[in-house]
Order: C-alpha cells, then sequence, then structure tokens
C-alpha cells in the first residue's frame, strides 16, 4: 500500500509521530505508578494510550520519513497546531476511563488544562487517582516547556533548522543572536528546563515533602502552572522552607529562558542588562511593596515584614501565571486585587513557561504610548523605538502592540461566550482572564480556586479554547479560521 | 508661544460662551426663576466683561508671531477646561449644585457629552439649568471650537489642525476647499437634525421644552434628560424608536451627508466604517434581544427587541439614555454593553470611543498579520474604502488603542485608590467616561449616579472625561516635556 503524501504532509505527520513517541515514553511512569498502587480504572486506559502512542509513532516516524530542508511557515503553525490538538485529544481518553463520573467534555477540560499548564481541574485534582495525577504533572511539564521543543531535542534525525518550528509554539522576542546553532540552543534550553526540575525535587526532598508530592510540585512548578495537586492550588499549609523553593523556581521558570543561555555562555553583563528582566524584577519588588503599603493601612495589626515575604510569594505566583495560594490573600484589600489583576495580564516574560501578554511586549507597548505623543509634537522627526537599547523596527512594534490589542479582544470575546453561562459579569472576566493567561486562578474565588466542576458544558469547551489560544498566544488557533491556512503559499 | 493671539482666542471664546447662555436666560425668564435669572445674567457679565476688556485693550495685529500647528493642542485642551470651569459657574450660583468639584464634574459630562451625572434628583433643578446642561451636550457634541472656527473663519488659526485635535476619530477629511466650509457644513447638517428630531418629539406628544432638551441632548450624543427615569418616563414606543434612529445617525460619520447631499447616495452607503458599524448594531440588537426573551424573562419578543435596539443603539453612539434598568439584565447583554462601550460608533460623529473605523483598521491588521505569519513573503496591504493605509496610519491607530486601554487601567485605579466602589462599578465607571458614554454598570448602573464617589474621584473622572473627548493624545501632548521644549527632540 502506498500513500501519496508531499514533503510538507510528511514532515507534518512526522514530527507528530515523534511528538507521540516521547508522550508515549513518558507515560510509562503512570503505568507504573498505576500498577504499584494497584488502581485498576486507570491502569487499562493509561496502558491503551501508552500502546498506542508509541506503535502509532515508531511506526510514524519510520515509515513516513521526510527529506524538506525548508520548512514553509504555514507548515510550522500547522505542525505545532495538530501536535498540540492531537496529544490534548489522546490524553482525553484516560481521564474520561480513568474517573468515575467524568463526562467527555470534562475529560477535555482537564486534559487542556494540564497541557496548557492553566492549573485549574473539574473536582478536587487531590481526589484523582495517583498516576492520573502524575499523568497531571507530566504534561503540564511537557506543555510549559513545549512538546515540539523536547521533541527538536531528543531527536537526532532532525537536520534542518528548527527554529521556524519552535517559535510557532515558543514565540516571543528572543535575546540570541540570529546566526548560533539553534539545534544545540533548544537541547541546552530542555537541559536547563530538566535540571531545574530536578534539582526542585531535591530541594523539596530536603525540605522533608513526601516524595510522590514532591515530584508532582516539582514537575507542575517548574513549568509554572501552580499546585494543583495540594489542595486544588491553595499551598498555604505549606512549611516556610517549602514554599520559599517553590517560589524561587516559580520565578525562574518565568523568565526568558534565552538569559539562562546566556548565562551558560557567561555573558552575566548581557544578562543583567536585559531591559525585560529588570522591568520584571522591579515589577515584582514594587507591586509586592504598594500591596504591602495596601495591607499595612487596612489591617495595621499584621507585621510588616513578614508580610512583605508572603506578599512577594503570592505575587511571584501570580506574576509566573502559576496561581497557586500561598498567603490569605481573599483578606487583601479590595484595591490590591487591581494590581494582582493587571500582573496576571501582562504575564511573565518572552521565552517562558508562563502566560500573559509577555513582558517584552507591555515594555514596547508602554513606549508606544509616549513616542506617539511624540510623533504629534514631531512628525517629521527620525527617531525610532529602542529596546534594550537597540532600535526597534516599526513593524516590530506595531506587531507587538498589535498582540497586546489581540490579547485584549481575545479576553473581552472569551468573557462574552463564558457569559452565556449564568454567572456574574465579574466571574466572566475574571474567568476569561485566568483562562487566557494559563493561570487558572479567578482572582474572583481565591480562598477555592480552580474548580470548574459548576458550570455547562458549553462554558467548559469554550475555557478549553481560550486556554488553547492562550498557550500558543491565539494566532495559530485563529488561523485555522483564515483559507490562507489550508492554501499553499503558491496558491495565494 | 504666540501668547497674544492666544489669549486674544480666550477672550473671543468666552464671549462666545457667554452668547450661548441667553437661551438658559431666556428659558429662566419664561418660567420665572430668579434666582436663575440672576446667575445667568451674571455668568454672562462674567463671560463677557473679560472677553471685551481682551478686544479692546490688548488687540493682537496680524502681523503678530502666527500660531504653530503645536499651539492647537494647547488651545483646544485649555479652551475645554476654561469651557468646564465656565460652564458650572451657574450650577453653583442657582445653588443646584453647591460643591466645585461636583459642578466641575457635571459640566465635564456636558461639554464632553458623558451624560454621567452626581445629581439624584434631576426634577428638582431650575429648568433653565436643565436647559443649560442640555445646550452644553450640543455645543460639545460638535466640538466647540469647531463651532468657533465655524463661526468666526478669519481667526488666522489653521482651523483643520484644530479641528483635528478636536473632532472625534482619526480621519477629518477636506470635503469643501476651505476647512472653514467644511466646519460650516458640519454644523449645518447638525442643526438641520437637530431640528428634524424636535419636530417629531412634538408629534410623539411631548411639549416643546422636553423636547427641545431631548433634541439636543440626543444628536450629541451626551444622555442628559430632564427626567430622573430618563426616556423611560415617556412609556412611549414611538419615542423610543425616534430616538434610536437619531441616536444611530448621530453615531454615523457627518461626513457621509455631505457626500450622499453631493449625489453620491451610493458611495455613502458603501462607506467601509458605515457597514460595519451597521452590522455590529444589527447583530447586537438581535442577540441581545434573543437572550432577552431566553434569559431576561420577556414574554413580548417585540418588547425585548425595542428595549434591545434603544440600549444597543444608546451605548454605542455613547449616549447613555436609559429605557429600562439593562443593570438587571442577563451577564451576556450587559457584556455585550460592555464592549460596545468600548467600541463607540463612527468618526467624525458625535460619539466617544475607540471608533469603529479604528476597530475595523484593527481586525483588518489582524488579518493581514495572520497573512504575514503564514506566508512570510506576500504582499499584503491594508485598505479602507479602497485607499492603501499608511504604516504611519498604523502606528498612530495602533499607539491610540494601547493608550485607550492604559488610560482605562490608570483610571480604574485611581478611582479605586480611595477604597470606594467595587472592581466592576470602578472599572465601567472609568470606562464610561472615557468613552464618553454615561451609565456603567452595578453602582453607577443607568438608575444609579456617581454621586457616591468623593471629590478626589470626581476630579479624576471629569479629567478622564475631557481626555475621552479629545481623543486622548490631545490631551496627553500636554504632559510631554518635548511639549514644553519646542527646540528638544
Amino acid at each position: 500500500m502506498t500513500i501519496r503524501l508531499n514533503n510538507n504532509k510528511k514532515f507534518i505527520l512526522n514530527i507528530i509521530s515523534a511528538a507521540f513517541e516521547i508522550y508515549g515514553i513518558c507515560l510509562l511512569p503512570c503505568i507504573g505508578v498505576s500498577a504499584v498502587m494497584h488502581e485498576d480504572i486507570d491502569y487499562f486506559p493509561l496502558s491503551m494510550v501508552c500502546l498506542i502512542s508509541l506503535m502509532g509513532g515508531f511506526i510514524g516516524r519510520r515509515m513516513i520519513t521526510s527529506s524538506i530542508h525548508q520548512v514553509r511557515p504555514r507548515i510550522c503553525y500547522m505542525t505545532t497546531l495538530f501536535t498540540w490538538l492531537l496529544l490534548i485529544a489522546i490524553t482525553v481518553i484516560p481521564f474520561y476511563y480513568g474517573i468515575p463520573g467524568y463526562s467527555v467534555v470534562d475529560a477535555i477540560l482537564e486534559s487542556t488544562a494540564s497541557w496548557t499548564t492553566t492549573g485549574i481541574g473539574v473536582y478536587d485534582t487531590a481526589s484523582l487517582p495517583m498516576a492520573l495525577q502524575l499523568l497531571r504533572s507530566i504534561c503540564n511539564w511537557l506543555g510549559g516547556i513545549g512538546i515540539i521543543m523536547v521533541t527538536l531535542a531528543l531527536l537526532s534525525s532532525r537536520k534542518f533548522i528548527g527554529w521556524n518550528l519552535a517559535s510557532t509554539e515558543f514565540p516571543g522576542p528572543t535575546f540570541l543572536k540570529n546566526d548560533s546553532p539553534f539545534r544545540t540552543d533548544y537541547r541546552k534550553l530542555v537541559g536547563i528546563y530538566a535540571g531545574f526540575t530536578l534539582l526542585q525535587f531535591i530541594l523539596l526532598l530536603l525540605a522533608k515533602m513526601p516524595p510522590f508530592a514532591a515530584l508532582l510540585t516539582a514537575l507542575s512548578n517548574s513549568s509554572t502552572s501552580g499546585l494543583q495537586h495540594i489542595n486544588n492550588g491553595v499551598a498555604i499549609a505549606l512549611s516556610t522552607p517549602v514554599k520559599i523553593i517553590i517560589t524561587v523556581f516559580a520565578f525562574l521558570g518565568s523568565v526568558n529562558c534565552s538569559l539562562f543561555l546566556l548565562g551558560i555562555r557567561r555573558k552575566f553583563k548581557d544578562v543583567l542588562k536585559n531591559s525585560e528582566l529588570m522591568f520584571y524584577f522591579w515589577r515584582v519588588v514594587l507591586t509586592s511593596l504598594l500591596i504591602t503599603v495596601f495591607i499595612a493601612v487596612s489591617m495595621p495589626e499584621r507585621s510588616l515584614f513578614s508580610e512583605l515575604g508572603r506578599v512577594i510569594m503570592q505575587v511571584i505566583s501570580f506574576v509566573s501565571t502559576s496561581g497557586y495560594i500561598i498567603t490569605d490573600c481573599a483578606k487583601w484589600p479590595p484595591a490590591c486585587m487591581l494590581f494582582i489583576l493587571l500582573q496576571m495580564f501582562i504575564g511573565s516574560c518572552a521565552m517562558s513557561t508562563g502566560g500573559g501578554i509577555k513582558v517584552a511586549r507591555i515594555i514596547i507597548a508602554l513606549k508606544t504610548v509616549p513616542f506617539s505623543v511624540y510623533r504629534h509634537i514631531h512628525p517629521n522627526s527620525v527617531r525610532t523605538l529602542t529596546f534594550s537599547k537597540k532600535p526597534m523596527k516599526s513593524d516590530y512594534v506595531i506587531r507587538a502592540n498589535l498582540f497586546v490589542a489581540l490579547f485584549m479582544i481575545t479576553y473581552l470575546l472569551g468573557a462574552l461566550l463564558l457569559s452565556f453561562d449564568e454567572m456574574g459579569l465579574y466571574d466572566a472576566l475574571n474567568y476569561s482572564q485566568a483562562m487566557i493567561t494559563n493561570t487558572g486562578t479567578s482572582i474572583g474565588e481565591l480562598d477555592a480556586p480552580g474548580l470548574a466542576e459548576r458550570f455547562t458544558p458549553f462554558t467548559k469547551l469554550m475555557m478549553c479554547l481560550l486556554m488553547i489560544a492562550g498557550r500558543l498566544e491565539i494566532y495559530p488557533l485563529l488561523m485555522i479560521f483564515f483559507r490562507n491556512f489550508w492554501k499553499s503559499d503558491a496558491s495565494v | 508661544m504666540a501668547a497674544r493671539r492666544v489669549i486674544n482666542f480666550f477672550g473671543q471664546f468666552m464671549m462666545l460662551l457667554g452668547a450661548f447662555m441667553i437661551l438658559p436666560l431666556i428659558t429662566a425668564l419664561i418660567y420665572d426663576e430668579d434666582s436663575s435669572v440672576r446667575a445667568f445674567s451674571l455668568t454672562i457679565l462674567l463671560c463677557v466683561l473679560p472677553g471685551l476688556a481682551v478686544r479692546v485693550f490688548y488687540k493682537a495685529s496680524l502681523d503678530e508671531l502666527s500660531l504653530r500647528p503645536r499651539d492647537s493642542y494647547f488651545i483646544v485642551t485649555t479652551s475645554w477646561l476654561i469651557a468646564s470651569v465656565i460652564g458650572s459657574i451657574p450650577y453653583m450660583l442657582t445653588g443646584s449644585i453647591t460643591n466645585f468639584f461636583e459642578a466641575f464634574f457635571e459640566t465635564c459630562s456636558g461639554f464632553t457629552t458623558t451624560g454621567a451625572t452626581i445629581v439624584n434628583d434631576v426634577e428638582a433643578l431650575p429648568r433653565a439649568v436643565l436647559m443649560w446642561r442640555s445646550l452644553t451636550q450640543w455645543l460639545g457634541g460638535m466640538g466647540i471650537i469647531v463651532l468657533f472656527v465655524a463661526l468666526m473663519p478669519r481667526f488666522g488659526i489653521k482651523a483643520r489642525n484644530i479641528a483635528q485635535a478636536e473632532t472625534p476619530g482619526p480621519t477629518v477629511t477636506k470635503v469643501t476647499s476651505r476647512f472653514t466650509g467644511t466646519a460650516q457644513r458640519l454644523y449645518i447638517v447638525y442643526i438641520v437634525l437637530t431640528v428634524l428630531l424636535m419636530i417629531m418629539l412634538l408629534t410623539g406628544g411631548l411639549n416643546f421644552y422636553d423636547s427641545l432638551n431631548h433634541a439636543l441632548t440626543t444628536m450629541a450624543t451626551g444622555g442628559f434628560s430632564t427626567y430622573n427615569d430618563s426616556i423611560g418616563h415617556f412609556h412611549n414606543n414611538y419615542i423610543s424608536w425616534i430616538i434610536t434612529i437619531f441616536m444611530f445617525i448621530a453615531g454615523t460619520n457627518f461626513e457621509l451627508f455631505f457626500i450622499a447631499m453631493h449625489g453620491h447616495v451610493a458611495r455613502a452607503f458603501k462607506n467601509e466604517e458605515f457597514l460595519f458599524y451597521s452590522a455590529i448594531v444589527l447583530i447586537a440588537t438581535v442577540s441581545v434581544s434573543v437572550c432577552l426573551v431566553l434569559q431576561g424573562g420577556y414574554e413580548d419578543v417585540w418588547q425585548a427587541f425595542t428595549d434591545s435596539a434603544f440600549q444597543i443603539t444608546t451605548i454605542v453612539s455613547t449616549t447613555g439614555y436609559a429605557t429600562t434598568n439593562f443593570d438587571l439584565w442577563p451577564t451576556f447583554c450587559q457584556m455585550v454593553l460592555l464592549l460596545l462601550m468600548i467600541t463607540g460608533a463612527s468618526s467624525s460623529s458625535t460619539a466617544g470611543g475607540v471608533k469603529m473605523v479604528r476597530v475595523l483598521v484593527l481586525l483588518k491588521m489582524i488579518k493581514r498579520e495572520i497573512r504575514v505569519k503564514l506566508h512570510d513573503n506576500i504582499v499584503n496591504d491594508v485598505k479602507l474604502d479602497g485607499r492603501k493605509l499608511l504604516p504611519e496610519t498604523f502606528t498612530y491607530m495602533i499607539g491610540f488603542v494601547t493608550m485607550y486601554f492604559i488610560t482605562l487601567i490608570l483610571g480604574t485605579f485611581l478611582v479605586s485608590v480611595t477604597g470606594q466602589g467595587n472592581l466592576i462599578t470602578n472599572l465601567t465607571a472609568v470606562l464610561s467616561c472615557i468613552s464618553n458614554v454615561g451609565p456603567g454598570l452595578d453602582n453607577v448602573g443607568p438608575i444609579c449616579t456617581y454621586d457616591f464617589y468623593n471629590g478626589f474621584s470626581k476630579l479624576v473622572l471629569s479629567l478622564v472625561m475631557i481626555a475621552g473627548r479629545l481623543e486622548l493624545s490631545t490631551f496627553f501632548i500636554l504632559f510631554s516635556r518635548f511639549f514644553w521644549q519646542p527646540n528638544r527632540v
């Protein structure tokens, strides 16, 4: 039997197969846990999915080889989008058959939330079978760094320049020079990411966390997903050293990972001069200080110093779009909520595991405003905007601003779709934001976050769409609705 | 800066304001309101005397340094502030509103055609004051400076620059060979429509006073009413529909009327912004009426459609009347209204908000961005009405949208800082002020007022209204260091 496929289709199928193979391998620990814990209900579905993924991936990768050297952007977007959608689809199976009482839509929500690092669950996540909790965390981890990135790093057979492909999944401005061999870079990135996760696991063990919980925490927290397995993300009861470890690694996970590469190359000066990192750092500090001042005014009985520490931890949880609750922020004065809301929109740095609009874009947008005022005064000026002291093309400025606008539009339209469910306007806006920023925690419900049990199936599906849109930075999902996506370059 | 000319301008501008106060003065005489007669005659004197003094003793000669484009921003913003301060004097002199910040808020809300009010019982105010309140909206609707330019063409100001700083929307095209002509024609259309609306309202059974007031505030998309329960007071679907239609007209680009008057009716209807605006209004109306029937407890489909059409048009044209309390509507309807508050209506109309043309161009840019992302070597221009848009235009448009959201966030923060109101109240209050709508949701909903805010919040909201009315950049330019040091680049 011969299937006639053109090179592009071969390429897409090849990458998808490879991703499935990796996914299949990652499922093995889950099956192990299931077998050891005698969780009969999820053993069979997990093994089935693992088998299908491994077989399909193995066969697909060897049968469909592509000898493509140049990949068009359209094909890259297709690859990323289809890989993500298919992986989310196949992860639905273990959740659906493994948890009694889950409908298909519930399972889709659970799977999407896991892959997009959103940190929302349908029911109490801690009550799930252990194998499925591990599955959630593994999907968090793969989704955080990006499954395509992991695939590219692990497969030696990819000879093409993977930058185009990786950037469709892991978008945002980089600070790496274009001439650097990206192939070694993404290997290093995945290495750094795995290293951080391992380090966090060991530190958590040293801080006397039980091993399984430490493993789940390390996997989920490195990918800034939140701590769904601990009391639905309410981590107030944890000991202080554990809280500090979690905070540090959530922060590291939300920093632009190209800075770590610069660090490896010992270019520490460049790292410190990076305006995104500086903005990010000062933003955390100033927000924490302001919130502490508000708390000090409204609740004078609290000790300022220890409160500042707690506020910093909570702020990092939100800026990194992890969304776990680490202090009693439900009692904060209402004005603080506005800060948190803003911080969730801005989100973490570009090229990090966090979500949101991304700091780099916000810096550009904030510079655009005085710049456009300046242009009104000096219409004929040739001055351009600068970023990290380098001039930016106007095209670039427009793109960054356009994304900010697109993000706001998607957020508002998302709230419109969610408002079909009979929730209040405040909840609709907050849930839309929690989904599109991949935080998962609605600031309207800070004492018991992250449960989607009461929503209608339609709302749950809309939430899934918003999560995927937020994780892939909207454009890839939007492209499906355009004819150009399905047409080759030649026919446009 | 050509100080002499600027001061002369302000002098004449005050005289113009004084002249318009004759209308409420006449109202006061007709209805025999003594305090109002005193208040308005005193205010007229306050306006005219300095104006005359400047004219006589400090007259600018023609060989004086002429005004530069940059000065127009200063003139426009300052004129609006002056107008708002002077306009609040009658409120205080009649004792209708005693606190200055509140009177200032009310006047800003008038001139910027916002229609947000702090008066809990409107019907208790003197009729002359209500007349003045409606008149401020009518003057602000098309732009007071544009009116000035239309009336006094030979002042030596580049009228076009001024109009660009004041007229809503990114595009002011020259319809006639001289801009003054355009300004005059804009006002002719405006006056004709106002008179037409007044006659229609009279035939609907309203008395002369109510018709005049509502015609003034409808055409300006202002939204002040002489009754506490706004248009809902009349319980009359004919009135609702007349006002709906005229609000829709007030939200369309007024230049289209010229194009139509010159015989190009088909071209006017093919205008992309107009089509987009109509489509949005239609879709919103239909979906909201369906939602009202399904979730909102409406039994009568026609009534649901009437209410929804009225409320959608009043919000999209940033008028802000109310026939029902839409704060009690289902969340979906509220969300639609919230979105329309942001978009606003067409450019070169009397409406506020981001403006349909900007939303349209934004969507086109997103579409182009997707095409370019998919096919990286494609040539793809964004066109509007068949004309290619320059990258320069993009920068301004996108800069405006960003500025709009930043102002919204900053305003919400400043209003929230004093701990009043919840987030939805504060957010919709600022949104409503920046888009010049009037009512928001929750505590500033259609049956509530802005009275509960403290002086600081009221001042912030007043300034946000002016900033929103002057399309943000005209207002924010005054805060740029480059503006005050003209030679610095």
